[in-house]
């Protein structure tokens, strides 16, 4: 029979009682911290920002040659989308559907990222002084980024899309088949919870369903890369390729409203 | 001295370390610069600022992970306690077996962090991510671990003695 003798009792309660003040500690400490260093490690990220122009200058250079091209297709595709954009309002207003309304935002800087392998997280330089409150959605201007998930007055933490922490209910935009977006701490990302016979195809477009207030209705979240059965057999799978490359995100818009 | 040389090397490592670093993966691991420094520090300095140095290391990585409760100053206390206990019967003065010890050491903190993520923090990390960021960020942080300690080992020499 197991029993505890006062001699290891002692360092399991001290054990204990340090998570316990460190827990208490640790959320005390974090905000002069993040202020204390906002500077400096703006700093330090526009340093590297300029030693990655320098050492990528050949890749940028190619880089921007082929953006100039696409600048010009997608302005022509731009064009052609604008009328298809006023021919929709002018038909929803016939149809007397509710017009859904613009997001209010709050431009963002990412001042630093976190710093272990186990969770994909961002500190921004602004919080519930700007108006950021936990559990907002987070995007930048291709699709959704993640969640904030911890506000303090002047910054905050952003929880990403690849954490597997964070599950956002979604739908293939072609065939409206709904399922849970879940981080893998990776480049992709998985869809889950689809049913054994889904029609999903590589490059479909994945997009959140709405149906959790969080985000709203709509906001490109990647596209399939490959489908696979779970290993019941009961449901499938799709990973998936986020639409933002979280790795190099430097700014991002926080739906306040 | 040797202190204050410490602290700058903790400060200039954490900002690396949520800033620049992230560009420095290696198959999508990043490197630990927390854990290289608290462990450089458990073999340059003496049993009692050790200790210390790196339940700060510690705490100022908890202040940067969402959600760890003080479990980095807590392990890399323990680290810098096992390695001093270690080297009372051992001698690691050659670069080889510190090598080794912070191949293992940089394992198991990985390996418990993996399944504090897991249990804890409830998330579901597929099988493959979480051998490589265990493996590849032991591996990482050794190859590391040359570098820095090559670093501290220069300016140790050069730093006046205060202890």
């Amino acid at each position: 029979m197991f029993r505890f003798r006062k001699r290891q009792l002692i360092p399991a309660i001290i054990f204990g009682l340090s998570f316990v003040i460190l827990s208490i500690l640790i959320p005390i400490l974090r905000t002069p911290f993040f202020l204390l260093l906002k500077q400096p490690a703006l700093i330090f990220i526009s340093a590297g920002r300029e030693i990655k122009g320098f050492i990528f200058y050949h890749r940028n250079y190619v880089q921007n040659e082929l953006l100039k091209k696409e600048v010009g297709f997608l302005k022509d595709r731009l064009l052609k989308q604008e009328e298809i954009s006023i021919e929709n309002k002018r038909l929803k207003q016939l149809l007397s559907f509710k017009q859904s309304s613009n997001f209010r935002v709050v431009p963002v800087r990412v001042i630093g990222r976190s710093p272990d392998n186990w969770s994909s997280t961002v500190i921004i330089d602004k919080g519930r002084y700007h108006g950021i409150k936990e559990g907002m959605p987070a995007i930048t201007y291709v699709g959704l980024a993640g969640r904030v998930i911890e506000a303090d007055e002047y910054v905050s933490r952003v929880l990403l899309i690849n954490d597997p922490g964070l599950g956002v209910s979604a739908i293939i935009q072609r065939t409206r088949q709904e399922g849970l977006v879940i981080g893998t701490l990776g480049n992709y990302l998985i869809m889950k919870y689809l049913p054994e016979d889904a029609d999903v195809k590589v490059q479909d477009v994945v997009i959140t369903s709405g149906l959790n207030a969080t985000y709203p209705k709509g906001l490109l979240i990647g596209h399939v890369v490959s489908v696979g059965q779970e290993f019941s057999g009961l449901s499938c799978y799709a990973v998936i390729r986020p639409a933002v490359n979280l790795a190099t995100i430097e700014e991002l818009l926080v739906i306040v409203q | 001295m040797k202190r204050y040389i410490f602290i700058a090397v903790l400060i200039v490592s954490g900002l690396l370390q949520i800033t620049i670093l992230d560009d420095l993966k290696v198959f999508n691991v990043k490197l630990d610069l927390f854990l290289v420094t608290a462990l450089s520090a458990a073999f340059f300095m003496n049993a009692r600022y050790a200790v210390l140095f790196c339940f700060f290391c510690g705490l100022f990585k908890d202040i940067f992970v969402y959600g760890t409760i003080g479990i980095n100053s807590i392990l890399f206390c323990l680290w810098s306690a096992i390695i001093m206990r270690l080297s009372r019967h051992l001698t690691i003065d050659n670069n080889y077996v510190r090598t080794v010890i912070i191949f293992i050491t940089a394992l198991l903190n990985n390996i418990v962090l993996g399944v504090f993520v897991t249990v804890y923090l409830d998330k579901t990390v597929p099988i493959g991510i979480f051998l490589r960021i265990i493996i590849l960020g032991a591996l990482y942080s050794t190859v590391i671990f040359g570098i820095i300690s090559s670093i501290i080992f220069l300016i140790w020499r050069w730093g006046k003695p205060d202890d």
